[in-house]
């Protein structure tokens, strides 16, 4: 057997050419394959019609990622088509974008629209001609964002356009952003947003008016947060307590508010919704409004139209938290859906998967053939998608509290991957797959973003680095958990005593530095209190 | 012509499933790096563990790891019981350690500092269960990446 092998993978590759050619030649010579498809016969779009054709690189995506290479599939020319007749209507508006967010079950895009400001010098330098900038973002289920714009017809214009949608923001008071925030503030009775470069470089937008789509939120920009977090910035939150090197993976926030680039999708939908109010159709029917004053039963009179979401829209209309059938009507799911509806970090961790742009998605499932041993299990990143199995089997057999710790523990593995995901800008954590400059950008993202990651996992590797670093810098988040979850019936001694559970030792002998670290008699007052409140204690979701 | 675009893909094929076999027998420690040859071990399943078996993958769980043979992917063969003092099984606690000590052996050869990836990528491992008499079969797997 090992003979026959290795013989065909001698021989094979230099056989192999001539036949590659011939076989390029027949494929070459069908008429049928080379014949144009439905799509390349379609009118190309022309950029004359708007403007300067796209400046060179412009039309790339900000994200290498699943980027498309097909360049009629870069603009959308219905939506561009839309964004100037919105800037037509608004005579205070030269230059705006339209986030679209695209709903895979009813086949279509929601789209919002925002008026964008750009510096004078830039407006200036442009001498009134635009191009057209977009982004598109993918996601392992496929579901696609979209932000399709006009602005000035300038390089600088562009690349302050990729980095607010891909870097960091920070606050920033230099002379030109006090002008231009100025500018949004008195002068422009429009919600919009300005984007301009503060004095060390950095970009800078300010939201003026209510917050849209764009904004608010990761892709698109998101409030001025000094975190640079995912999308609001609340990467610093979770868990409260995780300051400090080695715990300051918490500092930082992120590069997952919405980078990523995309696929590249054509928004172009034929299924979009034909209710006249909702979708992008719902921008151009709404009424173009001229300056009004304020009254009492609408403050903002002069606010741009924005896309009404269609009906049930709102609700599931991406889904980044993906629910398997097995996880349906558990014993797993009543505990998760109860700690969801807690007020502390628990919520907030679920929502990193659950955010305008999340970088990664988190899966829930039940798997009754782990061991024995298992409550549940959180598997590596792949393709963007980090899943977690509970062991339903097991959950029979230990308390609510028991449970929430078990949904806990591996929802905080999911996180801490969620993080390095965001570090990586790669759909997994193969590093070993990655180029060399992709790796530097892995290894220096997380020392920068996450410097406590990057300690407990690359710099002091240990086989056991995940526990060791829930153990030392996430029992205080879980026992706040329980607490909650558990609306105070024990001592907070006895939940901070409970939350040790899976972060003292495993089966294989090992145990943690935190809690070697104890003293004995302190392990045998835990392990007591364990005994008794894990396995033992109200069930009402059995 | 028909023929010979027939044997063209033929030969197209059968190189491709080849030529995916051999590399799935080695690593990188980086792309485009120095290939190195898998580690190769062999667990036996015994009563204690599990099997979770479809139409076309079973899933093995050993030690709380687990463990996937995809039928479309992997290799599946009989193996004699009278062959498994070659075999030299391993337990989990030694996969670990053999995996683990492969990957500080290459990246220091490479003058490297890196953490191994979640991937389980430098072992290739297989399970072995006795089925009847003097009989086993000797699954190909991928040793999925959990966490506990």
């Amino acid at each position: 057997m090992k003979w026959y092998r290795s013989t065909i993978r001698l021989y094979i590759p230099g056989s192999f050419v001539p036949f590659l050619i011939i076989l390029v030649i027949a494929v070459g010579c069908d008429h049928r394959i080379t014949e144009p498809t439905e799509k390349e016969q379609e009118a190309p779009f022309l950029s004359s019609e708007y403007g300067v054709a796209p400046l060179p690189g412009l039309t790339a995506s900000p994200s290498n990622q699943k980027a498309d290479k097909d360049e009629n599939k870069k603009y959308n020319p219905a939506t561009i088509s839309l964004l100037k007749q919105y800037i037509a209507s608004h005579n205070n508006v030269s230059y705006a974008a339209a986030a679209g967010q695209w709903n895979a079950r009813k086949q279509q895009y929601k789209y919002t629209v925002l008026p964008l400001y750009f510096p004078d010098r830039i407006v200036q330098a442009a001498e009134g001609q635009v191009i057209y900038y977009s982004y598109y973002l993918a996601n392992a289920t496929h579901t696609l964002r979209t932000l399709q714009s006009i602005i000035p017809a300038s390089k600088e214009a562009a690349a302050l356009m990729d980095q607010w949608l891909k870097k960091k923001r920070r606050r920033g008071n230099g002379p030109e952003l006090d002008s231009l925030k100025d500018k949004c503030e008195n002068d422009d009775p429009v919600e919009g947003t300005c984007i301009t470069r503060g004095s060390d470089g950095e970009v800078i937008y300010t939201t003026c008016g209510t917050a849209t789509v764009c904004g608010s939120s990761g892709g698109g920009g998101g409030g001025s947060d000094d975190s640079g977090g995912s999308g609001g910035g609340t990467d610093d939150g979770w868990p409260p307590d995780g300051g400090g090197t080695p715990s300051d993976e918490n500092s930082g926030g992120g590069m997952e508010d919405g980078t990523g680039g995309g696929s590249s999708s054509n928004p172009d939908n034929p299924n979009q919704s034909e209710d006249p109010n909702c979708g992008v159709q719902g921008i151009l029917n709404s009424s173009i409004p001229s300056v009004k004053a304020p009254t009492e039963d609408d403050p903002n009179p002069n606010a741009p139209p924005t896309a009404q979401p269609c009906e049930e829209e709102e609700e599931d209309s991406f889904v980044k938290i993906i629910i398997d059938p097995s996880f349906e009507n558990t014993k797993a799911e009543c505990v998760y859906n109860k700690l969801k509806n807690l007020s502390t970090g628990f919520a907030e961790a679920i929502q990193k998967f659950d955010g305008e742009f999340p970088v990664s998605h988190l899966k829930l499932s039940t798997n009754n053939n782990l061991s024995s041993s298992t409550y549940g299990v959180t598997y590596a990143p792949e393709n963007y998608v980090i899943k977690i199995e509970y062991n339903e089997n097991r959950f029979g057999n230990i308390s609510d509290l028991g449970k929430a710790l078990a949904i806990t523990h591996e929802v905080i593995h999911a996180e801490i991957y969620r993080k390095m995901l965001s570090a990586a800008q790669q759909g997994d954590l193969n590093h070993n797959q990655y180029t060399t400059q992709n790796r530097i950008n892995y290894v220096n993202s997380l020392r920068n973003n996450f410097p406590g990651l990057y300690d407990y996992y690359w710099d002091r590797y240990h086989p056991n680095w995940n526990h060791n670093m829930m153990a030392s810098h996430y029992r205080s988040t879980i026992a706040d958990m329980l607490h909650d979850f558990d609306n105070g019936r024990l001592s907070q001694s006895t939940y901070e005593a409970v939350a040790w559970a899976g972060l003292s030792e495993f089966e294989d002998g090992s145990s943690t530095i935190a809690w070697q670290n104890l003293p004995e008699s302190e392990k045998q007052t835990i392990e007591g209190l364990i005994n008794n409140h894990f396995f033992n204690g109200p069930s009402p979701c059995n | 012509m028909k023929n010979l675009f027939l044997i063209t893909t033929l030969f197209f094929i059968t190189s491709t499933v080849f030529g995916q076999q051999k590399n799935n027998n080695k690593y990188q420690l980086y792309e485009g790096g120095e290939k190195y040859p898998k580690l190769q071990r062999y667990v036996f399943l015994d009563e204690e563990n599990k099997k979770d078996k479809n139409i076309s993958n079973v899933s093995f769980v050993i030690g709380g790891e687990i463990f996937k043979y995809i039928a479309s992917r992997h290799n599946r063969d009989t193996v004699s019981v009278s062959k498994f003092r070659d075999l030299n099984f391993s337990t989990i606690e030694e996969l670990k350690i053999d995996e683990y000590q492969e990957h500080k052996k290459r990246t220091k050869e490479a003058g490297i500092k890196m953490p191994p990836p979640p991937n389980h990528y430098n072992v290739k491992v297989y399970i072995v269960e006795k089925i009847c008499g003097e009989k086993a079969i000797k699954y190909e797997v991928d040793w999925l990446f959990t966490i506990h």
